[in-house]
């Protein structure tokens, strides 16, 4: 059996919503953070601003105009997909959940944050610790 | 959250099109209320209201009509060069008044239409969009006043006459224009460069790049009002990458299993009405036939017709524009979501 005929058949690689020409924009802030929400199962709009704001340790509020607004972009590029409506305690419910191209965009920023952190730790970690530096003795004519 | 309270949020939805809120008000409604509920609001807050405004305009800004306004601009922006090329060129106050109008109408509506790609590519959030909007509308119209004022005083300095007020502000509406179009560009490039981290940093580099980008803009339009056609150009080949996108979409959407649009609704609805009328002409025509022939009609020739009538409908249902119909109705069939 030749090399190429062991090889794995590998998934098609999905294209993601933010690279174009070759070039990979970053995820907003908002996207991530919906996406985030969204990577744990379906949730509906009132939750996912709850979500968000716990999992960001509040640092991102979203008005309701903001989060539909970011959904609809989102369902638009094809990272999520509403899955149903439902009518609880009297109020009208609409549910999204991320789909595969979504959750491979995630993974994709996540593990460039992580690559970021990593070369900063890296980099930290690579300074001398801080002492006192030797006296320059001066010398006068 | 009390009825009047609803009914002013439903009131602040109606900045959003007909369309978007057949599909979305009463979600986003009770969401609002929701939200309302839980920090105690009794009435929408001018946040809130401004926010539902902005977003309500941005949801207008469809790719469609993006295209429609770069198309406009482009018209309107190309008078100043249909004016030069025609000898049409009048030291007519009034021609002269009309023609700069034209021209930074048309100027606004292109770099509203860019505004509005952004926007839609989720480069700039609604709100600040809308701030950015009124700025540059503040901008487009005081360059205008100051091109026109510009004339006038040229004029009535050739002619020898007493200096109007207008004619002498030229340089008081280029300051406006050059400081509502430097806010416009540094709330744009605030939001464009969002990867920058630290906000102070974003900030300054805004306003940075707004102060002599500003003056560049709009001394090149002065110069050269021909670029404004270069401008609607670019907007229009991006504002077409995006209705195909859509276009594209929604043919993606066709092929989802259970998901039918309303055009192949209408087709599949045309066609069972047609195949029920035409399968209860069979019928009809081989009733006589059972009452005169009854003896010579048997169950045997019944079924021929009744297979001939459908070899037909096969027929008729291999056709091209029918086989998507038909292969979308059987889909949805065998879908048991649907």
């Amino acid at each position: 059996m030749s090399e190429s005929d062991r090889r794995v058949p590998s998934r098609p690689k999905a294209r993601s919503a933010y690279s174009h020409c070759g070039y990979t924009a970053a995820m907003t802030e908002t996207a991530f953070w919906i996406l985030t929400a969204l990577a744990a199962g379906r949730r509906h709009g009132y939750a996912l601003l709850s979500d968000v704001e716990r999992l960001s340790s509040g640092s991102v509020k979203l008005r309701v105009t903001t989060l539909y607004a970011s959904l609809e972009r989102l369902e638009r590029e094809g990272v999520i997909r509403s899955a149903g409506d439902a009518i609880v305690d009297g109020r009208v419910r609409r549910y999204y959940e991320i789909v595969d191209r979504g959750r491979d965009d995630l993974r994709r920023e996540a593990d460039r944050l992580t690559a970021r952190a990593t070369a900063a730790r890296a980099s930290m970690a690579q300074a001398p610790t801080s002492r006192p530096l030797p006296a320059v003795s001066t010398a006068t004519a | 959250m009390t009825v009047r309270s609803r009914s002013r949020y439903e009131r602040l939805l109606r900045w959003y099109p007909a369309r978007w809120r057949r599909l979305h008000a009463a979600v986003v409604l009770d969401t609002l209320e929701e939200h309302a509920e839980a920090s105690g609001q009794a009435s929408p807050t001018l946040g809130e209201a401004w926010s539902l405004g902005a977003h309500g305009l941005a949801e207008r800004a469809s790719p469609g009509v993006v295209m429609v306004g770069a198309i406009l601009g482009m018209l309107l922006g190309s008078a100043p060069v249909i004016v030069l090329f025609s000898g049409a060129m009048t030291d007519d106050p009034w021609l002269l008044g009309l023609r700069v109008v034209a021209q930074f109408i048309g100027t606004l509506l292109v770099s509203t239409a860019a505004g509005a790609l952004l926007l839609r590519a989720g480069r700039i959030n609604a709100e600040p969009a809308l701030v950015a909007w009124v700025l540059s509308v503040a901008a487009w119209t005081m360059g205008g006043a100051a091109v026109a004022s510009w004339g006038v005083g040229f004029s009535e300095a050739d002619a020898g006459a007493t200096r109007s007020w207008f004619g002498e502000a030229t340089w008081v509406f280029a300051g406006g224009a050059w400081l509502f179009g430097t806010g416009a560009l540094a709330v744009v490039a605030f939001c464009v460069l969002r990867a920058v981290p630290s906000r102070t940093l974003r900030a300054i580099f805004s306003v940075l790049l707004a102060v002599p980008g500003t003056i560049a803009l709009g001394v090149a339009l002065a110069m050269q009002p021909a670029l404004v056609l270069a401008g609607a150009a670019v907007v229009m080949v991006l504002a077409g990458f995006q209705l195909r996108e859509g276009s594209a979409r929604a043919h993606r959407r066709a092929r989802v299993p259970g998901v039918l649009l309303p055009v192949q609704r209408r087709r599949i609805s045309v066609t069972a009405a047609v195949r029920q009328c035409s399968g209860l002409g069979v019928r009809c025509s081989l009733l006589p036939g059972a009452s005169g022939f009854r003896a010579s009609v048997t169950q045997q020739t019944r079924c021929a017709a009744a297979s001939s009538a459908d070899r037909w409908w096969r027929s008729l249902l291999s056709q091209p524009a029918l086989r998507s119909c038909s292969a979308v109705v059987g889909a949805a069939r065998s879908d048991p979501q649907s």
